[in-house]
């Protein structure tokens, strides 16, 4: 019988990032082959904490097997806790549930000490780790964005002190402990060659890290779409995210405006709508940059929404000025089977590549010219559309995840004490 | 009229001083010395109020007899002090035991000349009974005023540190010019030493105002340093002497004991308004040893290896968290427990965080034993003492700095042309002058013998023990190994890493210290 219990840095019933949601995925495919598995995220910080947690309460029950850590907030420099009796309670906590495969989505809330001090208590334990983006790398957020704003190929001492504007020793003790970190889990994965790349360019030894992409069920196929409807969705562009700097968001409106400025106008209605994003928090962004016509903003929307939703549109953008690692959005657009027109870096490079149109990341015009490339172009459309493949389902996810980590398949959950 | 003679002794430095009076302005002095015959090298004149006379009556005459050829002593000479033509014989226990009489009996007026030639080290007198017995008459004199018609006198910062040196930092402005200058006395329960006082040397233009009351240059504010030869054991008073102030000591003020690191900035403030550039490192001297000595080998009781425990003395140079990491990667080459003296002024948090968490990685032990700037001699003598940085233990190899065995000294640096030049004494010399990163290893008993050896005189820590490794490499008393690393990074954090006014740090400005001692003692 083999218990695995999955941590994760976030809990997706408060937050909804990438990590968390693939590892909840990954949590609640397990459950529903009655395997014995147990998830534990965290709150990200005391903010959170204080809206969901009780003054003295550390843990919220979700489930039998669902539970979610009191976070006190981390310094991602250090990825350490800053009071040693709160890493003594979490690694206390997780060595309680006696897993026999701990696997770590991201090690932030977590804590480099939890995971060494557990090691260290489990010997014969396996240790897996995904690795969601850069954080071990880069101290800017994981981004490997410098912060004038170019993108960065390579960290190393002295940039990253230039960077971050701290000693360069800093670097040399924190690279230390990352890959002391990194180097105590049995199984690295990563959901993209471009990020497993980027950790063997930086020190992991080649060969460590498994990728996998992660795990997305999806409806098996869809009708078939009419010429019409083709013509139409060619003149329908979308964008889901957030209004953060690296999404990439003002890229695309100012694309926009390069459009809208042009002599002729198209005779297909371009329209291009944004989905996680109201006006008001893109104005506070970007007080000076004036909203085309074109653009729709149409607010946050329910992740569960979001295949059906894409479906919709003819093409999904992407124009994040950071690498992105594996983003579920591209994930979501092809369980929609809508294309993309994406960045042409990094993960996003990586994850269109054949199915979806690129541009020079972080260039208005070349978006322009991307998006009036296929504008109102069906036959465009429909030549993208056929290329793309669906995502891993969580059960092929789960199977290339047992082979990669060297598991087997439990025959049936062991029953929780007190459950 | 001859002149009457009181008192008639010799100092250290080969110096007779014969104090008396005399009604004549301009006395024709000389000593004779066998057939030798001396001039007066300085001659003093003060009021003596027994006299009843406002006149300078009083009189020390300075006779220089150092230059003198043959013989250590006087002994056998027959010493003469001549006046026109009237001779006064001395007899050599005269000038044993005269200064001893002054001090006892002689009255205020030259009791405060033989003060104010001590403090302007005309009179070098180290005898430590006398310096004994000029305290206690100090004890009960009282101080004269800060302000009268004759002069204003300032003292913006009267400081010292615990280990004895001291800096005064002040104005001072007469009423009318003198040949006679500021000068100054530390004193201590025990000891005397004269400060060296650099008066007008600082420039204050905004004491304009007392310009119509008193001799206003622009130039007026003083400084002066000094060091007692060893730790004051209470309260230190400091006498400011005013010229032709004859009945009273001087300004007596009390001096206050702070931080060697409030004290160097003071001192580093004050070095930066000396307007002659070239007096500048002068403050800085006063308040140093005259010369560093090497510290030597001695007789241990125990080098034999015990129960394994290292006492780690630790400059924690990098961010205060980190130092769980520094900690907890020494672990593994641990051949006992771990006690750990952190040269840092005060436990943070922070601090106690990581080495909690550490101490939970350590299989072996950890113990905080200290938090202090000062090294500190253990009651229960560990196995070994390892001394570095953390930003050295972080980059160096751990295995050798901490290992059992060899028992004897070692040294590991990192010194990134020590293949092109490997010589013992460059390496030595190298070392010194570029502060190159180092780490310290040995037997514990033989550590704080030497380490006792050097003087504490210097900011941080670091500085005394980079005297000891040094000369254990020049002595071949260490075996030396050089860091195998190409890359190498200081820490940046804690006290010794802060800036002065001038940008040193505290690194540099014991450099500074330890260059300045070396250049007087060359």
């Amino acid at each position: 019988m083999s218990r695995t219990v999955i941590v994760s840095h976030s809990h997706p019933n408060l937050r909804y990032g990438g990590g968390e949601v693939a590892a909840y995925r990954q949590f609640e495919h397990l459950l529903a082959q009655d395997e014995d598995v147990i998830f534990v995220g965290s709150t990200i910080g005391p903010e959170d904490s204080a809206k969901f947690f009780g003054p003295s309460q550390q843990v919220l029950s979700f489930g039998p097997r669902d539970f979610c850590l009191r976070g006190r907030g981390m310094d991602s420099f250090t990825m350490e806790h800053a009071e040693v009796r709160d890493e003594d309670w979490i690694f206390e906590f997780l060595l309680a549930l006696q897993g026999d495969v701990y696997h770590f989505h991201h090690f932030w809330n977590i804590g480099a000490g939890t995971i060494r001090r557990l090691r260290a208590a489990l010997p014969k334990a396996k240790f897996i780790c995904t690795l969601h983006e850069l954080t071990a790398i880069c101290a800017n957020h994981g981004q490997m964005v410098k912060r004038s704003g170019e993108l960065c190929y390579a960290s190393s001492e002295v940039a990253c002190a230039a960077c971050v504007a701290r000693p360069p020793i800093d670097f040399v003790l924190r690279k230390t402990r990352m890959l002391e970190m990194l180097g105590l889990f049995n199984h690295l994965l990563s959901p993209s060659e471009f990020l497993r790349e980027r950790f063997e360019d930086w020190g992991v030894p080649k060969g460590r890290i498994a990728v996998i992409e992660n795990g997305l069920d999806h409806h098996a196929s869809f009708r078939p779409e009419t010429e019409a409807e083709l013509l139409a969705k060619s003149g329908r562009f979308a964008f889901f995210g957030q209004a953060t700097p690296t999404k990439g968001l003002d890229v695309l409106i100012r694309a926009a405006a390069l459009i809208e400025a042009r002599d002729e106008a198209p005779e297909l209605p371009l329209s291009i709508e944004i989905h996680g994003v109201d006006k008001d928090s893109f104005t506070r962004m970007w007080p000076d940059l004036e909203i085309p016509d074109c653009i729709h903003f149409r607010g946050r929307y329910r992740p569960q929404d979001c295949v059906d939703i894409m479906r919709g549109y003819g093409w999904i953008i992407i124009p994040s000025v950071w690498w992105e690692n594996s983003p579920v959005v591209i994930q979501e657009a092809r369980a929609a089977g809508t294309p993309m027109i994406a960045s042409d870096i990094g993960g996003m490079a990586e994850t269109t590549a054949g199915w979806g149109l690129q541009f020079r990341v972080g260039d208005p015009a070349a978006l322009a010219s991307a998006i009036m490339s296929v504008h109102g172009q069906p036959d465009a459309l429909l030549v993208h559309k056929s290329r793309i493949t669906p995502p891993l389902g969580l059960e092929e996810f789960a199977a290339e995840w047992m082979e990669a980590c060297e598991l087997r398949k439990s025959v049936k959950a062991r029953k929780l004490v007190g459950a | 009229m001859q002149m009457n003679l009181d008192f008639c002794f010799m100092d250290d430095a080969r110096i007779v001083a014969v104090a008396g009076w005399t009604t004549q302005p301009r006395p024709h002095l000389r000593l004779h010395v066998d057939d030798k015959v001396l001039t007066p090298i300085a001659v003093t004149r003060h009021v003596r109020r027994d006299l009843r006379s406002n006149e300078p009556m009083g009189l020390v005459a300075l006779f220089d007899l150092s230059q003198l050829s043959g013989g250590s002593g006087f002994e056998e000479a027959s010493i003469h002090l001549a006046d026109g033509y009237d001779f006064t014989e001395i007899r050599h226990p005269r000038l044993i035991e005269d200064a001893s009489h002054l001090v006892e009996v002689g009255v205020d007026e030259v009791f405060f000349a033989l003060l104010r030639l001590i403090a302007q080290r005309r009179l070098v007198l180290s005898d430590e009974r006398l310096g004994r017995d000029i305290c206690a008459r100090l004890r009960v004199a009282p101080s004269a005023a800060r302000e009268t018609e004759k002069h204003v006198l300032a003292i913006d910062r009267c400081q010292m540190t615990a280990s004895g040196q001291g800096a005064v930092i002040g104005w001072f402005l007469p009423a009318n010019a003198s040949a006679e200058p500021l000068c100054a006395l530390a004193i201590e329960d025990e000891t005397i030493v004269p400060v060296d006082l650099l008066p007008g040397s600082m420039a204050r233009a905004d004491l304009s105002a007392y310009a119509p009351r008193y001799r206003f240059s622009g130039h007026d504010g003083y400084c002066g340093g000094w060091r007692f030869p060893s730790p004051p054991s209470g309260a230190a008073r400091l006498l400011l002497m005013v010229p032709g102030e004859d009945f009273l000591p001087g300004v007596l003020v009390p001096i206050e004991t702070v931080p060697a690191a409030d004290l160097a900035q003071h001192v580093t403030l004050a070095t930066l308004g000396i307007d002659d550039i070239s007096d500048r490192d002068r403050l800085r001297r006063a308040m140093l040893p005259h010369m560093l000595s090497m510290p030597r080998p001695t007789e241990t009781e125990d080098d034999k290896p015990g129960d394994g425990e290292t006492l780690l003395i630790l400059d924690h140079d990098l961010a205060d968290g980190d130092l769980r990491d520094v900690l907890r990667r020494i672990g593994p080459h641990l051949p006992g427990r771990l006690s750990l003296q952190l040269l840092r002024p005060r436990l943070t948090g922070v601090l106690q965080n990581a080495i909690n968490g550490a101490a939970r990685e350590i299989s072996a032990g950890l113990d905080l034993q200290e938090v202090s700037l000062n090294i500190a001699r253990p009651e229960v003598m560990p196995d070994r003492v390892v001394f570095a940085r953390s930003s050295v233990l972080f980059q160096f190899d751990l295995k050798p700095i901490f290992a059992r065995e060899p028992v004897c000294a070692r040294v590991t640096l990192l010194d990134p042309i020590g293949t092109v030049l490997a010589t013992r004494t460059a390496q030595a010399e190298r070392f010194a002058r570029d502060l190159l990163p180092f780490a310290l290893s040995m037997p514990a008993a033989q550590f704080f013998a030497q380490l006792g050896q050097v003087p504490e005189c210097f900011l941080t820590e670091e500085a005394r023990l980079r005297l000891l490794a040094e000369a254990l490499v020049l002595q071949g008393a260490a075996e030396l190994s050089r860091a195998d690393i190409y890359r190498y990074f200081e820490g940046k954090s804690g006290p010794h890493c802060e800036n002065f006014v001038d940008g040193r740090d505290w690194h540099a400005f014991d450099a500074h210290s330890r260059q300045l001692i070396e250049e007087a003692s060359a």
